[in-house]
């Protein structure tokens, strides 16, 4: 649905992004996470066909951005980082003017459907300068989805937002994402992509990862086996340090803690080797660093 | 061309023009001065003051070009006289109608897309920019243009209604009609042409209200000109005007377009 490759974009003397390759499956959700100024609005609005990339080049929908820009444009739904209504006109008008533009056949009644959806039918007649935030955003959403688009990018979609809001948000995001839409969206809210996210890119002007959240995690941490026992000492870490496929260990208050590379092989290896030396273990848990972790890990390397 | 998007967003921009209060009397009140105060002038003050008003010096010099231009106004009397004089001077006030009105509908609508941050919603739908720019164009112009026509047809059926057949031939001639036909849609393209420039930098639409204003003065020159008797607006000098006009417009509108692109929008409008 989305293939970049080398896409780039400076600014008078400033990059803001600088040769983004990755690609988006179809039904996929993709999280776009970064600081503030990382370049993930620039990145969207290219996409979007709103600004043209400096070099490289992408294909959304599978249409080129650089050519095909009316078609790419009728085909995508958009959640500016604003909400960006006509505040003196009703919800019914902000969102018939959209469903014209974007040529839906029946503007009324798709209007009716988005806004029963997002519990706003009973609001349609009022001005949306009287919307709280969270109303603001759900017509903005609905405005977004009202063509049924292939494609939709939401830009930082909780932001600003109050927790419950934002959880009416994302729970209607992941509502989207269950009935199979496409979705790309960007934030800097590591649970919001934690939770939503089939994959993840971190970028901070370049793309410094991309995977899954799991896969991040492991590959920047590996997993971490602890192993809670009865009886034990230092020497147990030790011992551990010297197995293949362990990365670290260590002991403390009666728990060995093992970093190692691939869990599902090495813990029943682990576990094997150290019931036999005689340990009484009390419990196995394994887990990974968090997406957090891994985010501040990235961006934190490049920070100047 | 997609005239079914410039459509949709000429409604939605008379929409909310039309719930916009202020701008709506911004548009109306200057005319209706501008119909008031001529024909309080010619056929109200004549009761009030008398002959003294006729022998003012000012008045026989236009009287006097008036002459020159109409050999025939000689026959009409000193009240008529008067009267064509009067009305003559306010004609060139219909003018600032359509300039204020367009570049106040021009600067709320865009200026006002740009704080509520609705333009890049509507530079993501599949409306090409000149699309856009063709919409609130005629958004801004229209409702101008018709109000100021239709507010000089009051005007000349009250000229006729009062004065008589006399006084409305020669307030009413060919550069009257020629102002309201040629001169009106042209000064409403430079209030848009301006407004669109404005707009561009400004994030307040008084602000840009403010630097449009300006462009007013060669309007008031006419009027004062004329009423000192310098110059008699003719047909000849409405076109002059026009043609000036005309190409100014087109230069104005040229910058207006390669200001009005998305890249520019996004990234470069304050």
């Amino acid at each position: 649905m989305i293939d970049t490759e080398n896409l780039t974009r400076t600014f008078q003397n400033h990059t803001a992004v600088d040769h983004l390759t990755f690609s988006v499956a179809a039904g996929e959700l993709f999280a776009l996470l970064g600081p503030n100024g990382a370049g993930k609005t620039t990145t969207t609005r290219m996409l979007a066909c709103l600004i043209a990339p400096s070099s490289g080049n992408a294909k959304v929908v599978g249409r080129d951005i650089r050519t095909d820009q009316d078609t790419i444009r009728s085909r995508i739904g958009i959640l500016t980082e604003t909400p960006g209504l006509y505040e003196k006109l009703t919800a019914q008008q902000n969102l018939i003017f959209f469903a014209k533009l974007y040529s839906v056949p029946n503007p009324a009644e798709q209007v009716e459907k988005y806004l029963k959806l997002l519990e706003l039918w009973d609001e349609r007649d009022k001005a949306v300068g009287g919307f709280s935030k969270g109303m603001k955003q759900k017509m903005a959403i609905a405005r977004a989805l009202l063509h049924e688009p292939d494609l939709l990018f939401l830009d930082e979609p909780t932001s600003g937002l109050d927790p419950s809001a934002s959880k009416t948000v994302r729970d209607f995001l992941a509502d989207l994402k269950a009935r199979g839409r496409t979705i790309f969206l960007t934030t800097h809210n590591l649970d919001e992509a934690e939770r939503l996210a089939d994959k993840i890119g971190v970028l901070k002007h370049r793309l410094l990862a991309v995977d899954t959240p799991a896969n991040l995690r492991r590959r920047l941490f590996g997993q971490v086996v602890q192993v809670e026992m009865v009886n034990g000492d230092d020497d147990l870490a030790v011992w551990a340090n010297t197995l293949t496929g362990v990365s670290h260990a260590e002991w403390h208050l009666n728990t060995l803690t093992v970093t190692v590379e691939d869990a599902t092989v090495v813990t029943p290896r682990l576990v094997g080797a150290l019931v036999t030396a005689g340990a009484q273990i009390l419990s196995v848990t394994q887990n990974s660093g968090s997406l957090e972790d891994v985010y501040l890990q990235l961006v934190g390397e490049t920070s100047p | 061309m997609n005239w079914q998007r410039v459509n949709t967003v000429f409604e939605k921009e008379w929409l909310e023009l039309r719930q916009n209060r202020s701008l709506l009397a911004t548009l109306i009140i200057p005319l209706v001065m501008f119909l008031i105060i001529p024909l309080v002038t010619a056929f109200v003050l004549p009761l009030l003051l008398g002959d003294a008003l006729t022998a003012d010096p000012d008045i026989e010099d236009v009287v006097a070009l008036l002459m020159e231009a109409f050999p025939a106004f000689a026959n009409l009397s000193a009240l008529e006289q008067f009267q064509v004089y009067m009305l003559r001077q306010f004609l060139a006030l219909f003018l600032l109608s359509p300039i204020i009105g367009s570049m106040g509908i021009a600067t709320y609508s865009i200026i006002g897309e740009k704080t509520t941050r609705s333009l890049e919603a509507l530079l993501a739908s599949p409306i090409r920019t000149d699309q856009l720019l063709r919409a609130k164009s005629l958004a801004a112009a229209i409702p101008p243009l018709l109000i100021t026509w239709f507010m000089f047809l009051l005007f000349a059926a009250i000229v006729f209604g009062l004065g008589g057949i006399n006084v409305f031939i020669y307030t009413m001639d060919s550069a009257a009609w020629g102002m309201m036909l040629l001169l009106t849609p042209l000064v409403a393209l430079l209030g848009l042409g301006l407004g669109v420039i404005v707009s561009s930098r400004a994030n307040d639409p008084r602000t840009a209200q403010q630097i449009g204003s300006l462009v007013i003065l060669p309007i008031v020159a006419l009027v004062v000109g004329q009423s000192a008797g310098i110059f008699l607006l003719g047909l000849p000098l409405v076109i002059i005007a026009a043609v000036i006009l005309l190409l100014i417009d087109l230069a104005l509108l040229a910058i207006g377009v390669s200001l009005f692109n998305r890249e520019s929008i996004l990234t470069k409008w304050k």
